[in-house]
């Protein structure tokens, strides 16, 4: 770092890239330099910072400013595995005063330093957007980790583990397949193929941009989100609106509760129609078929007034109910005989009974039907007005909370009430684009029907023919696998996860991933739901990310062979513990450093107890202090110490020669 | 010897998701699926590799590449 914040002049900090000692903690207490530091390789890597980093604007050093200085840098060098070797990069960005922070990226292979032409494209690659944030952050950032699943969330995690770059393979594929096919049309002169692998080319091409599209608009919202649940909490936090806004929290709630209950309320009637719709459009037509069962061309037979028992009784016998012998081959035996025709059978009998059974169920489904039918409406009808109250209570909420007679009440409210309507818009133009999206879909798989249909009439080259059967023998062989393989990590990780809890609580807590949305939930012994926001809540959290960690890295017990290797980033974390309740720390702490490739620590001397620094101490590479400097006597300042190894180390001076943050290496 | 904990039989359960996994996988492969699977390999790092941030393929080129090394087989 040269200059950056509260960093003066030029530092370097090594950090521990041994195999079995990979975890670097850093000492410091608040105002130390720690979230300065997170946010030094943040920035060197992303270009941003985090949302607790204050005045991003004001980069540069301030004795550096004052000396005349005008830009600030921080260079990170990092090594990742490419082509079976390791390969080292350097990142340089710096900020200078009036001008446009500046990037450069350059690899080092065999002592050559090679710059690479789209820097942003290659830090972009190697750290998505979206996965940054898994594993560079602080305390605050765990606290609003949410594990309940959804789009976004799954993709960033098919991210991590690599499953989007097999996506991204398959979408060549197909467009591979596509060209084939269209050579295909053109060497056999069927203008239909061609066209028709021309349209679906073009609907690959769309694809994507719907997809980016929806991705970016569903970022929008997950943004607008965010600054709804900040205004929220400033609200809660306001003497004047607290109790207000405590009862908007209920009242939401509520309004949750009361629309899963409509959406189940709607599930069960659709259910309910799908039974007993076709019972009541029937009813009708039973009624004409009971009255067929009558006469017509069942009359003489339903109910007939004799069975064939009867009559094969009478001919075995040789004699007629009358008395009269009836011979075989006599008139009397062919009388009796034709009787068979118009005999009840037992077949007949059995089916009749069918048929009778058939008419009654419709007609006690469809008379019960106008009954469960009301049921159902009312409801309906009173959990929508219970809906339509909680409505306007959050209505006459906002509007209280508007005529407060404080600025920032209202300002934060009227903030809210235009995010609420900015939300509302994004989830329509959401929708609109989801089912935009299913349309593209649903026109490509047609037309990939469509085409294999006329492809496999036509007469084409042997080598062609062999080429397309190769391409979608690897599509149809990729696709399974990519398959299999997410829903055996997912099973390892559950079971990982579940290690993982186990070793930390002493309950018997466990965790459940939903493979529909990567919803995680932790369960306690009760089986009842343990909430995010207990100090379970926060383990779970820190376990899914150190968990995550380890399945990419193949640290888990169970391996999967990936088929792409998975992002396996440093975990860098800003004062973790602060968010954690301290029976847990020291477990959490030994979890981390077990299972993370390489690990990055900040801590304060109030979160550096003996069950963390005994959990650490045999995974400790490197150990380094940041001590805050103060130009100013100390005077009734205190004077603030750690003890490390049992000795002990200042972690404030005074009386320094400029303000700021210093580092000392200290020894393991 | 100690009884089985809860970790002992979570640790079994991993392993044996490993071992029935690759069975299947093994025994699942003819010949000409061994020769998908490989090709299927080459693909995915060759597809990788073109686009990797700095690679001078574009989408056009990369079909192209995947497409002459489905043709070779």
């Amino acid at each position: 770092m040269e200059n950056f914040r509260s960093f003066y002049g030029e530092h370097t900090v090594l950090l521990s890239e041994d195999d079995t000692r990979r975890v670097t903690v850093i000492h410091a207490e608040n105002g130390g330099g720690k979230t300065n530091f997170l946010n030094a390789i943040y920035w060197c890597v992303t270009g941003r910072f985090t949302p607790r980093f204050n005045q991003p604007s004001a980069l540069i050093n301030k004795t550096a400013a004052s000396e005349g200085l005008r830009q600030c840098a921080v260079e990170l060098t990092l090594k990742t595995p490419e082509e079976l070797k390791e390969i080292q990069y350097t990142i340089r960005r710096t900020a200078a005063n009036g001008r446009e922070n500046t990037l450069s990226v350059f690899k080092i292979d065999a002592g050559n330093a090679t710059p690479i032409a789209r820097p942003d494209a290659f830090l972009t690659a190697l750290f998505p957007p979206g996965l940054v944030d898994w594993f560079f952050f602080d305390a605050e950032a765990i606290g609003s980790l949410s594990l309940s699943g959804g789009d976004e969330f799954k993709r960033d995690i098919r991210k991590v583990l690599g499953f989007e770059l097999v996506d991204d393979f398959l979408l060549d594929l197909s467009k591979v397949i596509v060209k084939l096919q269209r050579e295909i049309g053109t060497l056999s002169r069927n203008a239909r193929i061609k066209e028709l692998a021309d349209e679906l080319s073009n609907v690959q091409q769309i694809i994507p941009v719907i997809e980016n599209d929806l991705q970016g608009k569903r970022q929008a919202l997950s943004g607008r989100r965010s600054e709804i649940d900040a205004i929220r909490a400033q609200l809660a936090s306001l003497p004047q609106s607290k109790d207000l806004e405590r009862r908007r929290v209920a009242t939401e709630q509520r309004k949750q509760r009361l629309s899963s209950e409509k959406n189940r309320i709607i599930e069960d009637y659709s259910q309910l129609l799908g039974r007993s719709a076709p019972a009541a459009v029937l009813l009708g037509l039973v009624d004409q078929l009971d009255g067929k069962l009558q006469d017509e061309e069942v009359k003489g037979r339903l109910p007939a007034p004799y069975s064939d028992q009867l009559v094969k009784d009478i001919l075995d016998s040789a004699r007629c109910v009358c008395g009269r012998p009836v011979e075989p081959d006599s008139t009397e035996f062919t009388c009796i005989t034709d009787l068979l025709k118009s005999a009840t059978t037992t077949e007949i009998n059995s089916k009749l009974s069918d048929i009778r059974y058939l008419i009654r169920t419709i007609e006690r489904v469809s008379s019960e039907y106008p009954d469960l039918n009301r049921t159902a409406i009312t409801r309906r009808t009173a959990v929508e007005t219970q809906l339509a109250e909680c409505e306007s209570e959050l209505r006459d909420i906002s509007l209280e909370l508007s005529k407060i007679n404080q600025a920032e009440v209202a300002r934060l409210e009227d903030g809210k009430r235009k995010l609420d309507s900015e939300i509302s818009q994004i989830e329509r133009s959401i929708g609109a684009k989801e089912r935009e999206l299913e349309d593209a879909r649903r026109a490509q798989s047609a037309l990939k029907s469509e085409i294999d249909n006329a492809t496999r009439t036509q007469n084409i080259s042997k080598s062609l023919s062999k080429a397309l059967e190769r391409a979608k023998s690897v599509e149809s062989f990729v696709k399974e696998k990519l398959r299999r393989q997410e829903s055996q990590s997912l099973k390892i990780f559950q079971i990982e996860l579940n290690t993982v809890l186990q070793r930390t609580f002493t309950k018997g807590y466990r965790a459940a991933i939903d493979p529909r949305d990567y919803r995680i939930d932790l369960f306690d012994s009760q089986n009842q739901r343990v909430p995010d926001s207990t100090g379970e809540g926060q383990v779970l959290k820190f376990a899914f990310v150190s968990t995550m960690v380890a399945l990419a890295a193949k640290k888990t017990t169970a391996k999967v062979d990936w088929m792409v290797p998975p992002t396996v980033a440093p975990l860098v974390l800003d004062a973790p513990f602060s968010a954690l309740d301290k029976t847990y720390q020291g477990e959490v702490a030994k979890n981390l450093a077990v299972q993370t490739t390489q690990l990055i620590l900040m801590i304060s001397s109030a979160h550096w107890d003996t069950a963390v620094e005994r959990n650490l101490r045999e995974t400790t590479g490197k150990r380094y202090l940041f001590i805050s400097n103060d130009v100013g006597a100390r005077g009734d300042k205190p004077l603030k110490v750690i003890t490390i190894a049992n000795r002990e180390y200042p972690m404030n001076i005074y009386d320094a020669d400029v303000d700021g943050s210093s580092i000392e290496e200290l020894p393991l | 010897m100690p009884p089985r904990t809860l970790k002992d039989e979570l640790i079994e359960a991993a392993q044996q998701l490993e071992l029935e996994e690759k069975e299947r996988e093994d025994a699942a492969l003819s010949e000409e699926q061994r020769k998908t699977a490989i090709l299927a390999a080459t693909l995915i790092d060759l597809s990788r590799d073109m686009r990797r941030p700095g690679s001078s393929f574009s989408e056009a080129g990369r079909i192209d590449r995947l497409l002459r090394t489905i043709k070779e087989g």
